[in-house]
């Protein structure tokens, strides 16, 4: 579905991605693991667009893109880290998702506010909050809104930069559900950037250990205890 | 008049804006400058309530005199009476600051947003041109517009807008670059909302309260500077009551007639120091850090 | 010349003032006229407008820079009183910084001048141009630009008591001088000594109102007839001088302000 071949980025005079190889098959969950400042979140942004890679191509279903551009911009959305800052404090959860129904023209324009409601409850958030702003709904409820508005656009490909790492612990638990919920309706292909291993065990099929800008082991989730082979891989292994 | 870069505070999120409702927070200056700008607007409307003698009406057989029953403020020297020019003169001093204040917001508005958006090259060739402008003192340039065009008050109007807009689509610049800068901007650019869009619901809003700010500040120091035009002789001409032009007339007389000096002196004064109580206001609802005490 | 002037004097004024040539050249000798200082002559004088600017430029010059020192002299006072004094002396100073920032200087000069001309007698109005002379147009100048300048020391010198390093020097028992001299001084030189620049620039046109007011014989006598009197070239002169010493001070500010900075001054060592 989705694959970069050869991503490479410097930043202020050091490399933050070398040849990044990567692919995610339709459906399937990716999970991205490193330490941070492994290059990450560079490597997440770079493939929707928020930076650019130097060299090195990306492309989606079989054609170059360029991420953030033209109908890329709605095939691959994005979750960011913090969900209360990536919301704007001017919208409703109903008009974030408004805002991105009628921005990629999704459906029939009568339709829309019901199909807005309707998305927001079936990721949980309770119809009457609705209608509140993101500084009156806590962080889980705001990562409900945001993944409501990533899933709103239709996209084939989601990108969740540390989904979790702002969340409290309870929160986490319930999020980790509903994603595992998300892909189970939509079978949608996604990557989920994280520097811990616990949610992607539960999550992802296949995982990549990033390790000093360049991608050290690509291994399907169950093989990664007995196959792995880069010392951080086999110490990430370890933790399970 | 030309430190202003540092006083105006950054974007702030919206909650902040939740406490505005609480009244302790305003600051006693902030509501005596909007008490005093009330007063300016009533001011203005008098003359359609009381009935008082129109602004250049003379009785030369009363020139010079003291504040009497007839003529609270006393008259000039052509016999006019000072209240009602002073309050003639409200219409036509505050209007032009306004009137160049919106000149200067036509201007600096667009180009800041423009700028600030577009970033790179864009950017840099908008900004030289503006610091082209701003390599001369603020008032010598308005000078020399009013110079070129004539002395009239459209002429001094037109010179500060001249002088005034560049430092002005700076600040603007400079709100929206940071504006633009918070994640759910590019949040919602990436979720699908337009570029006119992402501009007029996620970053203008930001950027309203500081623009709130800077256009009372600015108000202020652009009614400053046109009174101060007219008095020298070269903004609103004579008979036009305007304040600094009032000042001037009274100037070959006010040792005779020290009433001319203090009455509209002290309209422009409260005048400028109300924009300027309520743009500080403002500011310090925005500002809430609080420095360590000793 | 008659009443009715001929053809040839006409032809004659047109070729002296260089209205013969196309716009585009006129504008580029005007240029390259200008990089050489010469602005022609004043249509209201015939004189050389050079002259005339000599003529007048120091004067403007010495009270916009007793201007700036008493602006820097009162903006530190103010600021720094501001900053130290306790909650309700504080208020009250930034009132008074306000107030002083909004008064126009055109009043505050004829105020001045009833208080100590009028009334009291201890200046005089129609001077000879000596320094004596200079004080009650240098106060006045300096009193608004004092308090805006004020105004910004006093928010620096808050926003640097904001910072982790002061709440160190509180935590450590330094009193209030010390913090102000060691910790915060240096730290907020550099930003002041451009804001002193930048204010030079405000003098300069304020001086305007003021030489008109006390008659002080500087550029503004000169720049106020030049406009009565649409005497173009003197205002042009006017325009670029003012702008490039406007350009001088800024420059000079940024020098020191590189010169003083050990981290910039080791930076531009390196290249």
């Amino acid at each position: 579905m989705l694959t970069a071949r050869g991503l490479s980025k410097r930043f202020h005079g050091r490399d933050v991605l070398r040849g990044i190889d990567l692919t995610i098959a339709p459906g399937e969950v990716v999970g991205l693991i490193g330490h941070s400042g492994a290059g990450k979140s560079t490597l997440a942004r770079c493939l929707v667009g928020l930076e650019r890679a130097e060299a090195g191509e990306i492309t989606l279903a079989g054609e170059k893109v360029v991420p953030g551009k033209g109908n890329t911009r709605q095939r691959i959305q994005y979750l960011w880290q913090d969900p209360t800052q990536s919301l704007s404090p001017f919208l409703t959860a109903t008009g974030a998702i408004m805002e991105t129904l009628a921005g990629f023209d999704i459906g029939p324009r009568a339709g829309r506010l019901a199909r807005a409601a309707s998305l927001l409850e079936t990721l949980g958030l309770p119809r009457a909050l609705h209608d509140r702003r993101p500084h009156s709904l806590s962080g889980g409820q705001c990562q409900r809104v945001a993944l409501a508005r990533a899933l709103a656009a239709a996209p084939q490909v989601l990108i969740l930069d540390e989904p979790l790492s702002s969340l409290d612990l309870a929160t986490q638990v319930s999020t980790i559900g509903l994603l595992r919920e998300v892909h189970a309706d939509t079978g949608l292909a996604m990557l989920i950037v994280s520097h811990d291993l616990a949610p992607l065990r539960q999550l992802a099929d296949r995982i990549l250990v990033l390790d000093a800008s360049r991608v050290v082991e690509d291994l399907a989730m169950v093989d990664l205890a007995c196959k792995a082979k880069h010392p951080l891989a086999r110490a990430y292994a370890a933790t399970l | 008049m030309s430190d202003r870069g540092s006083r105006i505070p950054g974007p702030r999120l919206i909650p902040r804006r939740l406490k505005l409702a609480d009244p302790g927070r305003w600051p006693i200056g902030f509501a005596l400058g909007v008490v005093l700008l009330a007063g300016f607007g009533l001011l203005a409307l008098a003359p359609i309530v009381f009935d008082l003698p129109a602004p250049d009406e003379m009785d030369l057989l009363a020139r010079l005199t003291g504040p009497s029953a007839a003529h609270p403020f006393g008259t000039d020297h052509l016999g006019r009476d000072v209240l009602a020019r002073l309050i003639g003169a409200v219409p036509v001093s505050l209007g032009a600051a306004l009137a160049a204040m919106a000149a200067i917001l036509a201007i600096s508005l667009p180009w800041g947003v423009v700028a600030g958006l577009a970033g790179g090259r864009v950017d840099a060739v908008m900004m030289r041109l503006a610091d082209i402008i701003m390599a001369f003192p603020m008032l010598v340039l308005a000078l020399a517009v009013i110079g070129f065009m004539g002395a009239s008050l459209e002429a001094s109007i037109l010179g500060v807008a001249a002088a005034w807009w560049p430092s002005n689509a700076r600040l603007v610049r400079a709100l929206v670059l940071s504006a633009s800068h918070r994640d759910f901007v590019r949040a919602a650019h990436l979720a699908g909302a337009s570029r006119i869009r992402v501009v007029l619901r996620h970053v203008l809003p930001q950027v309203l309260p500081s623009l709130a700010v800077i256009i009372s500040l600015e108000t202020a120091s652009v009614l400053l500077a046109l009174s101060s035009l007219s008095f020298l002789g070269i903004g609103a001409q004579p008979p036009t009551p305007e304040w600094g032009a009032m000042l001037n007339e009274a100037r070959p007389f006010f040792a005779q007639a020290p009433h001319m000096l203090i009455v509209p002196g002290l309209a422009v004064t409260l005048a400028v120091l109300a924009f300027n109580l309520v743009g500080e206001g403002m500011r310090s609802l925005l500002d809430k850090r609080e420095p360590y005490r000793w | 010349m008659g009443i009715v002037p001929e053809p040839e004097d006409i032809a004659a004024l047109r070729a002296e003032f260089g209205l013969d040539k196309a716009l585009l050249q006129r504008y580029a000798d005007w240029l390259w006229r200008a990089l050489h200082f010469e602005f022609g002559t004043s249509v209201a004088t015939g004189r050389p407008v050079m002259a005339e600017i000599a003529l007048h430029l120091p004067a403007t010059l010495a009270l916009a820079a007793s201007a700036l020192i008493g602006a820097i002299a009162i903006s530190l006072t103010l600021g720094s009183l501001a900053a130290v004094a306790g909650r309700y002396t504080g208020a009250g100073l930034r009132g008074l910084t306000i107030l002083l920032v909004s008064v126009p200087s055109f009043w505050l000069a004829l105020l001045l001048i009833y208080i100590f001309v009028l009334r009291l007698g201890w200046a005089r109005l129609v001077g000879d141009g000596s320094l004596t002379d200079l004080v009650l147009p240098a106060i006045t100048l300096s009193l608004a630009a004092g308090a805006a300048l004020g105004r910004m020391v006093y928010e620096r010198i808050r926003a640097e008591m904001s910072e982790d390093h002061v709440r160190l020097a509180i935590a450590k028992g330094l009193g209030p001088l010390q913090i102000l001299t060691g910790h915060i001084a240096p730290r907020i030189a550099g930003p002041l000594a451009t804001a002193w620049a930048n204010a030079f620039g405000g003098l300069l046109g304020g001086a305007v109102i003021v030489e008109s007011i006390f008659g002080w014989p500087g550029l503004g006598q000169l720049i106020l007839q030049a406009i009565a009197q649409r005497d173009f070239p003197v205002i042009q002169a006017y325009l670029v001088l003012m702008g490039l010493i406007f350009f001088a001070t800024s420059l000079a500010a940024d020098l020191a302000v590189i010169l003083s900075d050990p981290q910039l001054r080791r930076r531009l060592g390196d290249e």
